[in-house]
C-alpha cells in the first residue's frame, strides 16, 4: 500500500468527496412532485382511458365496424353493431359498446384501427374504484368520457397523425353512403 | 430472510451422520419469492454451511404467464404488447427483437429514418436499463443516494418515451415495417439537452461509488466467473463482457445503424461485480455517444415501409381512398400473411442477447414463438457463481445479472 493510499484510507477522503456532492444537491431544484396536490402535465400523446367521440353536430362517429374488437390484443372490447333510422335514412351504429378497463393494456391499437376516428385516448388516469364492475365501461360511459375529455382525445388523435387540426378536420369526416333501406341503392 | 425449510426437491443434499459429539448439519434457507431484494418473484433455496453458501438452487416460474403460448393465438401485430411485458424495464428492445425477427421472415427492409429511430430508442432504453440496474444494485448493497440520482435521469428518459409514443414502460412503439410515430423536433431537442448534461451525471455516480470502501469491498471479487466458464454457461451481455470476452451482437452481427456510428465495446478483466459495474458505466457513455451521432445523422423521410399488405396505409388515404380503406380493414381484422419458414434473430438487449425464434406455417399467426431471454440463460450460472460466498453476498450475486423475472419466467 502506498503512502497516498494509506492516507486516503485513514482520512476517509472518498467519503468526504461523496458528502460534498450530496450536500451540493441541497441547493439543486427538486424534481419530485407531491402527487395529489401537484400533477404532471402530460403530453398530448399520453395513452390514458378510452372514450368514444361525436362529430361537432352531435352525431356519433362510431359505425360499429368491429375493427377495434379485432385489433385488440387483450380482447377487452365488445361491439354489437346495428342499424338506426336517422332523418329518414338508415345508419349503421354500435348499439352496444363495452370496454373492460381492467383488461385494457393501453396499447392504442384500437385507436389506430378505427377507420372513422371514433375512439380516442384521453389523459384520464384516475378512475380507481372499490366497485370493479364499474370499470367495464359501457356505451353511455364511453360517450360521457369522450364528451368530457373531447379536447384531449382530439389532441391525441392529432398527435398520433390520426386526424389533422380543426380547419382540415372536415376532410377526415367519413361520408358513408346513406341508405333508405338496407337493400336500396346508395344515395350519395 | 424467511424461515429455514426442508427442500424436498433437492436430492443431493448430504446429511452429515451424527458421529461427532458436536452435531454438524447443513442448513437450508428459503429466500423469496416475496423477498424485496429478489427483483421480482424469485425463490432461492440456499444450502448453507455456517455462513458459507454450499449450493444455491433457484426456483423459477413464479411470474410465468405463458407469453410463448399466448403468442401462438395472436396475430403478429398483437404480439408486440406481449413482448413489452417480458423485460418490462426495457420494453423497446423487446419490441425491436420481435419485430426484427418478423421482418427477417417477411424479407422486408424498412426506411432509413425508421432504422435510426429504432437505434436511438433502443440505446435510450439501454441507458434507462443500466441506470435502473445501477440504482437498485447500489440500493441492495446499501447506498441509497445513488438510487435517487439514477432514477432522476431515468425519469427524463421515460418522459421522453411518453412524449414519443404515449407510454412510459409498456411502450408498444415498434411496428412490423417501421415505428408507430415519428420522432418530433421536441423529442430531439430534449434528447440533445439530456445528452449534454448526462456525462456529468455519470461522473456523479462514480464519485459516490468508484472508490467508496463499502461498495468496493462488497463488489470486488464477488460473483466471479472466468471467461471460459461464462462462454460455457452461455452468458451474454455485460456479464460476459466483464469476463473479458469480446462478444456484442451489435458488433458481431450489426443491425439497425450500429455499423454507421463509431463506438467501442468496453471489456472487463476480472469478471467480478465491480467490473460489471464499470462495463455498464462505460456502456452508458458509449450509448450516449451512439445516440448523439444518430441524432446528427438522422435523415428525413418515411417512418414505415410502404407495403400495403403489411403496414397500415397513411390515414389521409384511408379517409379518401376506397382501396386504402380495404387494406386498412384487411390488416386490422386479419393481420398480414407471413410466408412459411423458420427464423432466429437476436439483438443486444441491455441484459444480453435477446433472441426470437419464430416458426411460421403460413397465415397470420406464428406456429411457435420461442424467446431466448438473457436473464433466464444467465440464471443458469447462478449456482456456479454463488458457491463459496457468504450469505450476505447473495443479494449482490443475483443483482449482478441485472435480472428481471418477467423475462426470466415469461
Amino acid at each position: 500500500m502506498t503512502i497516498r493510499a494509506l492516507f486516503s484510507a485513514i482520512s476517509f477522503a472518498e467519503i468526504a468527496k461523496a458528502l460534498k456532492l450530496t450536500f451540493r444537491h441541497m441547493r439543486v431544484k427538486e424534481v419530485t412532485l407531491q402527487y395529489p396536490r401537484e400533477k404532471l402535465t402530460l403530453p398530448d400523446t399520453h395513452r390514458g382511458a378510452l372514450g368514444l367521440l361525436c362529430y361537432e353536430d352531435g352525431v356519433e362517429r362510431c359505425v360499429g365496424c368491429d375493427l377495434c374488437e379485432a385489433a385488440c390484443p387483450s380482447h377487452c372490447i365488445k361491439v354489437v353493431s346495428g342499424e338506426r333510422q336517422e332523418n329518414g335514412m338508415l345508419r349503421r351504429i354500435a348499439t352496444e359498446f363495452y370496454i373492460d378497463m381492467t383488461k385494457c393494456v393501453f396499447c392504442g391499437f384500437c385507436v389506430e384501427a378505427c377507420p372513422v376516428n371514433a375512439l380516442g385516448m384521453t389523459k384520464l388516469y384516475e378512475y380507481s374504484t372499490p366497485n370493479k364492475r364499474s370499470l367495464i365501461f359501457d356505451k353511455p360511459k364511453l360517450y360521457e368520457v369522450g364528451e368530457k375529455y373531447h379536447g384531449e382525445a382530439k389532441a391525441y388523435l392529432v398527435a398520433h397523425n390520426q386526424e389533422k387540426a380543426d380547419e382540415q378536420a372536415s376532410r377526415y369526416r367519413y361520408r358513408f353512403p346513406s341508405f333508405t333501406k338496407s337493400n336500396d341503392v346508395p344515395v350519395l | 430472510m424467511g424461515e429455514p425449510v426442508i427442500d424436498h426437491y433437492a436430492d443431493d443434499v448430504e446429511v452429515t451422520p451424527e458421529k461427532s459429539p458436536r452435531r454438524v448439519e447443513d442448513m437450508l434457507l428459503n429466500m423469496g419469492p416475496q423477498h424485496p431484494a429478489t427483483h421480482g418473484v424469485l425463490r432461492i433455496v440456499l444450502d448453507l454451511e455456517g455462513e458459507i453458501i454450499v449450493k444455491a438452487t433457484p426456483h423459477l416460474g413464479y411470474l410465468h404467464r405463458g407469453v410463448e403460448k399466448l403468442a401462438e393465438d395472436a396475430t403478429y401485430t398483437q404480439i408486440i404488447p406481449l413482448t413489452d411485458r417480458l423485460d418490462y424495464i426495457c420494453a423497446m428492445t423487446n419490441n425491436y427483437a420481435f419485430v426484427r425477427a418478423v421482418e427477417k421472415l417477411l424479407q422486408i427492409t424498412i426506411p432509413q429514418r425508421a432504422e435510426y429511430i429504432r437505434t436511438i430508442v433502443s440505446e435510450m432504453q439501454r441507458l434507462s436499463g443500466h441506470l435502473f440496474w445501477l440504482g437498485t444494485q447500489a440500493l441492495d448493497i446499501g447506498a441509497m443516494t445513488v438510487f435517487f440520482y439514477t432514477f432522476r435521469e431515468r425519469e427524463v428518459l421515460l418522459d421522453l418515451f411518453e412524449l414519443l409514443c404515449g407510454a412510459r414502460l409498456t411502450v408498444s412503439y415498434f411496428r412490423v415495417g417501421g415505428v408507430d410515430r415519428d420522432m418530433t423536433d421536441e423529442v430531439i431537442d430534449r434528447l440533445y439537452k439530456f445528452l449534454e448534461t448526462f456525462p456529468e451525471k455519470i461522473d456523479e455516480y462514480n464519485t459516490l461509488l468508484e472508490t467508496n470502501r463499502i461498495w468496493v469491498a462488497r463488489t470486488k471479487g464477488v460473483a466471479f466467473i472466468s471467461g471460459k466458464d461464462a462462454i460455457n454457461f452461455g452468458l451474454t451481455g455485460p456479464v460476459l463482457r466483464a469476463s473479458g470476452v469480446h462478444y456484442d451482437v451489435r458488433k458481431a452481427q450489426p443491425y439497425g445503424v450500429y455499423d454507421k456510428v463509431e463506438w467501442e465495446v468496453p471489456l472487463g478483466k476480472n469478471g467480478d461485480t465491480y467490473d460489471r459495474y464499470w462495463i455498464r458505466i462505460e456502456e452508458m457513455r458509449q450509448s450516449a455517444k451512439i445516440i448523439k451521432q444518430c441524432l446528427d445523422q438522422i435523415p428525413k423521410g418515411a417512418i414505415a415501409a410502404d407495403l400495403p399488405m403489411i403496414t397500415y396505409p397513411p390515414r389521409e388515404r384511408v379517409m379518401t381512398d376506397m382501396e386504402s380503406l380495404i387494406h386498412h380493414f384487411m390488416i386490422a381484422t386479419r393481420g398480414f400473411e407471413v410466408p412459411e419458414g423458420e427464423v432466429y434473430s437476436s439483438i443486444e438487449a441491455p441484459k444480453g442477447e435477446l433472441g426470437f425464434y419464430i416458426v411460421s406455417q403460413g397465415g397470420n399467426k406464428p406456429h411457435r414463438c420461442r424467446i431466448r431471454p438473457p436473464s433466464f440463460i444467465n440464471m443458469g450460472a447462478f449456482d456456479h457463481m454463488a458457491r463459496g460466498y457468504m450469505i450476505a453476498d447473495i443479494v449482490t450475486i443475483f443483482g449482478t445479472y441485472d435480472i428481471v423475472m418477467g423475462e426470466c419466467d415469461r
